[in-house]
């Protein structure tokens, strides 16, 4: 008997078998996703912990991106800041600037936008170097000496992303409602005093601690997910540069899709 | 010393290993030959745990690697030392970090310690001075002597080495050659060596086993596979373009 796969699809068909085999892709990806998560936490529970190698990831993940969150954050503070003070305006309601600026940071834009810029820099970059690492079989000779490449490799990246990304968001969150503030006060002409109150008084510490939960979740999976990328890099130059635009976009896919889940969680 | 039964690997609809049969005897040093894509790689893979079968099993001093726990296996690949193609050096890490990786991980020796075993191998390969470099200051042929002083670094009872001599001048693949055999014999390890460079096969070799098409088809002392009437291995050996091997 041939086999089915190899017969020609007939043309009614050609639609759904495209769906079907885009739905396996999927699915296969996230099952293979699901799979070094599993051994990840599985293996980084067991000792040794790494802690120097932690370290060193947090630093490249965390530090090293700050001053673009830094830049990001700031002027979208200021951004919210003049337009919601023009659309307010309309129905005069220009006193709760601040309290839009603080919310929509803490719950939305500081994670989101930390999420992003991290998956497009730190996620490029764990790529690119663990993809290296394979191509050029740096990831089988760890594997030869005994050594999981999962624990030293993809465990501390993991950690890092976890721990790194809600330190960068409350540093998103103070620099994002700091620049509203400038805009509102200095630019907008608003009372210092209203201002500040406006901010506080309708801020939440769930709002803040929602955000960072977003965060924490944002972080595991951009880690995840580029050294996912990175570890099953084939071929050579071309198939490190294949992973790297692959961990960026399926990163920052993820960071999106998961953000409105996890919103309708934690506001549900 | 290491026994390959019955193995079958296909990466999708590619078959590469198909009922592959070999023992390999303690002590002795064994070529494998065979043409580019040919499967070696992929053999020597399953021989430490890199890549699992489809079917059949390898088995290493009596412990089959196929059913192996994580914790199994990597307790028996540290009875290993690899050289890898492009000796897979740690390009983050300087040579004594490379060379003593398995001391500071499996031993957690100190640091001066680990220096002091690390320029110790490196001797032992001709490479004395080199401890503080990293590896993007080594040439090819150094980068393989260094990749080799890792592999000896724990001591292993079984060397594997992929294609030690590609990519390396001649004078450097008859510096390689030699080391290999200067280590077999201060060293007493069971060697798998795979290559398709008949120069080095024959040097270094025991016994040398050719795959063909996903099977091993001849097994032999170097003047047994020099002298084979087997068609396909009489043209390989002698780098012939004319015979019954299929090449695309």
């Amino acid at each position: 008997m041939p086999d089915p796969a190899a017969l020609p699809t007939p043309a009614l068909l050609r639609v759904p078998a495209a769906v079907g085999r885009v739905a396996l892709d999927v699915l296969t990806e996230v099952g293979a996703v699901g799979r070094y998560l599993w051994q990840s936490v599985r293996e980084g529970l067991r000792p040794p912990y790494r802690v120097r190698n932690i370290l060193r990831q947090m630093e490249m993940l965390g530090v090293n991106s700050m001053p673009v969150v830094l830049i990001t954050a700031i002027f979208t503070g200021m951004v919210l800041a003049l337009q919601t003070h023009t659309g307010f305006k309309r129905f005069n309601a220009e006193s709760l600037v601040g309290t839009v600026v603080a919310l929509s940071m803490t719950r939305e834009l500081g994670p989101v936008l930390t999420g992003l810029i991290t998956a497009g820099r730190a996620g490029a970059s764990i790529a690119a170097e663990l993809g290296t690492m394979r191509v050029t079989e740096q990831i089988d000779a760890l594997a030869t000496m005994g050594v999981s490449p999962v624990k030293y490799l993809m465990v501390p990246r993991i950690i890092a992303g976890l721990i790194m990304l809600p330190i960068l968001t409350i540093f998103a969150d103070v620099v994002g409602i700091t620049g509203g503030y400038f805009v509102g006060v200095e630019v907008l002409g608003a009372n210092p005093t209203v201002y500040l109150k406006r901010t506080f008084d309708y801020l939440d510490a769930e709002d803040i601690v929602g955000g960072l939960i977003k965060a924490a979740v944002f972080g595991t999976l951009i880690a995840l997910i580029s050294s996912y990328k990175g570890f099953t890099a084939e071929g050579g130059a071309e198939g490190v540069g294949r992973a790297t635009t692959g961990a960026v976009v399926l990163s920052s896919m993820a960071v999106l899709i998961s953000n409105y889940f996890l919103t309708s969680l934690i506001t549900g | 010393m290491i026994e390959v039964h019955d193995l079958y690997k296909s990466f999708g609809a590619k078959a590469v290993l198909r009922g592959v049969e070999l023992a390999i005897e303690p002590g002795e040093t064994m070529v494998i030959i065979g043409g580019s894509g040919s499967g070696k790689s992929v053999l020597i893979k399953h021989m430490i745990g890199l890549l699992a079968p489809d079917k059949g099993n390898v088995t290493v001093g009596g412990e089959d690697l196929t059913d192996a726990r994580d914790d199994d296996l990597n307790r028996i690949r540290r009875r290993f030392g690899m050289l890898f193609q492009g000796a897979a050096l740690f390009d983050s890490m300087p040579v004594w970090q490379n060379v003593g990786f398995a001391l500071i991980e499996h031993l957690h020796m100190p640091r001066a310690q680990v220096r002091d075993a690390a320029q110790e191998k490196l001797e032992m390969v001709g490479m004395p001075d080199v401890l503080d470099l990293m590896p993007a200051e080594l040439s090819g042929g150094m980068r393989k002597r260094v990749g080799l002083a890792r592999a000896i670094a724990m001591d292993p009872e079984i060397l594997l080495y992929d294609e030690p001599t590609t990519g390396l001048d001649p004078i450097m693949a008859d510096v390689i050659n030699r080391l290999i055999r200067t280590l077999q014999e201060r060293l007493k390890v069971t060697s798998v060596v795979i290559t398709h460079d008949m120069v080095s096969a024959y040097h270094i070799a025991d016994r040398l086993a050719m795959l063909y098409q996903g099977r091993i088809i001849e097994i032999g002392t170097p003047h047994e596979i020099r002298t084979s009437e087997n068609g396909v291995v009489h043209q390989f050996v002698t780098g012939s373009s004319e015979g019954p091997v299929e090449f695309r």
